[in-house]
């Protein structure tokens, strides 16, 4: 990759500079501990190295990764590091030998075994259109933000008209990466165009739909990115306040925000005329008390008037009467750092990445059964099996992948047959799915499909605000049918009473978390039907995930009549003497699993069925 | 760390007194960060707290309770001194949390409906997607103010245990310091 950053961004003001990435996903993965190595490190070794905290690149198998960069060196990328790795990667680099490097980002010498970040197919299938400088820059530094080109697209924006900002984004023709993907242009025209004296943007950082993190990633990693587009936002539409709207889960997005718009005010981008040109704008930042339905517009409104996260009956659309009767512009986080670029690159570029119908790029979280789960930004339009085996790097050794699930609670699976389809809005849409907030959830052969659909509307049920009869009442059916079926109680009309349920759900309810809920069991019994047969019917689960309908059994070949199973269990429901098989308790036993792990002999397995198949061998001691 | 344990039992002046510092701009709209501010102080929303509320802000008392229960955030009951947030996220849930959940249960001791351990160390709950799902399946612990929290990834059986003995050993510890603190001052 050619460097085409400012020198102290890259090197730092030492020559020498070593990146820690401090996002939530790291710290957990230790990055905090590492940091105090390295901390501990270069002041033992003498180093004159700038230890900067960054954002996360996305590329969470590597996690805790550092960076570490020294003028007429490469920048070299070290991954999966613990603190007592620190000094060794510190003498070999000094020493110029890469070899227990991960990649370089610039400057890989020639001869080089270990690969610059641009040849590994993680990296080179993206196009990092808005998490480029992820990882790269210090997300509490509104300097260095500034350094790479931040803040120029509010310039640009600030000496246009209006109109000549819609008129940008309708060329570029970005679409809402909430996941409806209505036309950002349009609806911020919509509100422009209301005489209202007072109004209101929210930027969208809520992001309630689990398996999705894009949104903590780029408030985590690029928060100023995030700013601009809602200055741009209030700027366009002619509002003064603003709101970022965060989850009361995501602590570390929360505090990044809050420290980029006490700088920004700071440097005269917030605040009382925003540099010189006499517009007024300020934000806050509202911490959610977390409620996944405050996804949609109207319950989002409602909370921060400080009420219950009722929606309500659209229209009027929020753009026409929204936050306290006022006309309200609502973009996700995602969508705001798209403005931000394309006012600052120009909209031809943007343009020229995606389909035809939708443009530019999209990031998506790719996590279950791959190799390298991550955060990754890919154009619109990109087929899934691009990105779950050239990007993510396929199914672990020995797993298949059976399906992805796309889209969280309002989206659906898509078999592993049909991974050639595009990743747009409409051809997702015509599977069934939806491009949703860009969660992909991968699963293999351990993932029952059934149990995934009965744990999605275990989620809409407990999250349905109750509001609506159809929506409180119709998830609840759902809920108490799939779990019946999991349960091995089901029966052949329970099929009928799901679609029967959806199609009224889908007709009915007052909003989209009502609308959309049913997606997982249609998408499920569309493509996967014979797993629910086998639950209904065969009273099994292939999968081994449904507790009634799998049996635990002792391997009498394998055991040697140790008695740890006996020990361990919790319930007292294995027993025996010792030198001979154990008996385990159909009626004691809640298939807690603790027996299997504890077995050092691999002799306890569970086998699909409410019966071990191999009790027809009872005689031969089988299965007791 | 700040001590965090409050019994339901706490002073009714207190609570009014803390209330009055924190009401005193706030408005209507206001209600939730109020809210926020006495679940970070006291772990949970004591229900004189809730009635004292609907007084400072002058808003009924159902319109409180509405939505103390809509959100996930907010406690009606006291905590556990560490609360354990088990994800039950899409990632973890593929990866096997629902199982961790049930066994958590089994070695708290706890039944069906019943979250807070018989000893008041652990409370469980299920949280939302704590958006780490690349560490999947994780858990969280906290103290009950929140002001202590840690995330554990990739977790299995053996270090549900692991955790359940450092912090039960961590209990121990602040209960006994706790103690001088007491037979000091008296």
């Amino acid at each position: 990759m050619q460097n085409s950053l400012p020198d102290e961004i890259v090197y730092g003001k030492t020559g020498f500079k070593i990146r820690v990435p401090l996002g939530s996903c790291t710290i957990a993965a230790g990055a905090n501990e590492v940091l105090q190595s390295i901390n501990f490190v270069v002041k033992s070794m003498g180093l004159d190295a700038e230890i900067t905290p960054v954002g996360c690149m996305g590329l969470d198998f590597i996690d805790p990764w550092i960076e570490v960069t020294k003028k007429g060196y490469p920048s070299t990328i070290y991954a999966n590091v613990t603190p007592d790795m620190v000094e060794q990667i510190f003498l070999e680099y000094l020493d110029r030998d890469f070899s227990s490097a991960y990649a370089f980002r610039f400057g890989k010498p020639d001869g080089e075994k270990v690969p610059a970040l641009d040849e590994l197919g993680v990296w080179n299938n993206q196009v990092r259109w808005i998490s480029g400088k992820c990882g790269i820059i210090n997300p509490e530094s509104i300097d260095e933000y500034v350094a790479v080109g931040g803040y120029k697209g509010l310039k640009k924006c600030l000496s246009l008209q209006p109109e000549e900002t819609i008129e940008e984004l309708k060329k570029a023709n970005v679409r809402g990466r909430g996941g409806a993907g209505f036309p950002t242009w349009m609806k911020w025209n919509i509100c422009k165009d209301q005489s209202s004296e007072i109004k209101y943007v929210i930027a969208n950082c809520d992001e309630g739909d689990p398996g999705a993190f894009m949104n903590r990633l780029l408030a985590e990693s690029d928060p100023h990115r995030i700013l601009e587009g809602l200055i741009i936002a209030g700027h366009t539409i002619g509002a003064h306040r603003g709101f970022v709207f965060v989850r009361a889960e995501k602590p570390l997005a929360a505090k990044r925000l809050l420290k980029a718009a006490e700088d920004a005010r700071e440097k005269g981008f917030l605040g009382g005329n925003i540099l010189g040109s006499g517009y007024c704008f300020d934000i806050e930042v509202f911490l959610s008390a977390g409620a996944f339905v405050c996804g949609e517009e109207t319950a989002m409104i409602a909370a921060i008037q400080g009420e219950r996260a009722n929606p309500i009956q659209r229209p009027p659309f929020p753009a026409v009467k929204g936050l306290w009767g006022m006309p309200t512009v609502i973009n996700n986080v995602e969508t705001l750092a798209h403005v931000a670029t394309i006012m600052a690159e120009g909209w031809e570029k943007f343009a020229a990445l995606g389909t035809e119908k939708s443009k530019g790029t999209k990031m998506y979280c790719v996590t279950g059964a791959v190799k390298r789960t991550g955060a990754y930004e890919v154009p619109v339009g990109t087929p899934i099996r691009k990105l779950l085996f050239d990007i993510a790097g396929g199914p672990p050794k020995g797993k298949q992948i059976k399906a992805v699930q796309l889209g969280g609670p309002s989206g659906g699976c898509v078999p592993a047959n049909m991974f050639d389809l595009q990743m747009d809005y409409d051809s997702l849409q015509s599977a069934g799915a939806i491009m949703g907030s860009g969660g992909m959830v991968v699963l293999d052969n351990t993932n029952c499909m059934v149990d995934m659909a009965r744990f999605f509307l275990s989620f809409t049920t407990a999250e349905s605000c109750g509001k609506c009869s159809v929506g409180r009442i119709g998830t609840r059916v759902m809920h108490e049918t799939l779990k019946r079926i999991t349960n091995g109680e089901g029966t052949v009309d329970d099929i009928e009473l799901l679609k029967e349920t959806s199609d009224v759900m889908q007709k009915a309810c007052l909003c989209a978390l009502g609308r959309t809920a049913s997606n997982p069991v249609l998408t499920t019994l569309r493509y996967f039907e014979k797993e629910y047969t086998d639950h209904i019917q065969d009273k099994k689960c292939e999968a081994l995930v449904c507790r009634p309908l799998v049996t635990y059994c002792i391997d009498p070949e394998k055991c040697k009549g140790c008695l740890v199973c006996v020990k361990s269990c919790p319930v007292q429901a294995v027993s025996g003497e010792k030198g001979s098989t154990p008996v385990i308790d159909r009626t004691k036993c809640v298939k807690c699993g603790t027996c299997a792990t504890s077995c050092p002999f691999e002799a306890i397995t569970k086998v699909p069925g409410r019966v071990c198949e191999k009790a027809v061998k009872l005689e031969e001691g089988y299965c007791q | 760390m700040q001590k965090s344990m409050v019994l339901p039992s706490t002073p009714e002046t207190e609570i009014k007194q803390f209330l009055l510092e924190i009401t005193a701009d706030a408005k209507k709209k206001d209600l939730i960060q109020v809210l926020q501010a006495v679940q970070e102080r006291y772990g949970f929303l004591p229900k004189e707290s809730l009635r004292l509320v609907a007084v400072n802000l002058g808003v009924s008392f159902s319109e409180v309770y509405g939505v103390a229960t809509f959100y996930h955030q907010f406690r009606l009951q006291p905590p556990g001194m560490y609360v354990i947030q088990v994800c039950m996220g899409t990632g973890c849930h593929a990866k096997g949390n629902a199982d961790n959940f049930e066994h958590l249960k089994l070695l708290l001791g706890l039944n069906a409906d019943q979250r807070l351990s018989g000893d008041g160390v652990f409370s469980l709950e299920a949280a939302r997607c704590f958006g780490c799902c690349s560490l999947a399946p994780v858990l969280m612990v906290t103290n009950s103010t929140g002001s202590y929290q840690r995330l554990y990834g990739h977790v299995d059986q053996k270090v549900l245990k692991k955790i359940l003995v450092e912090y039960r050993e961590k209990a121990k510890q602040e209960s006994e310091k706790e103690c001088k603190i007491v037979c000091q001052t008296k």
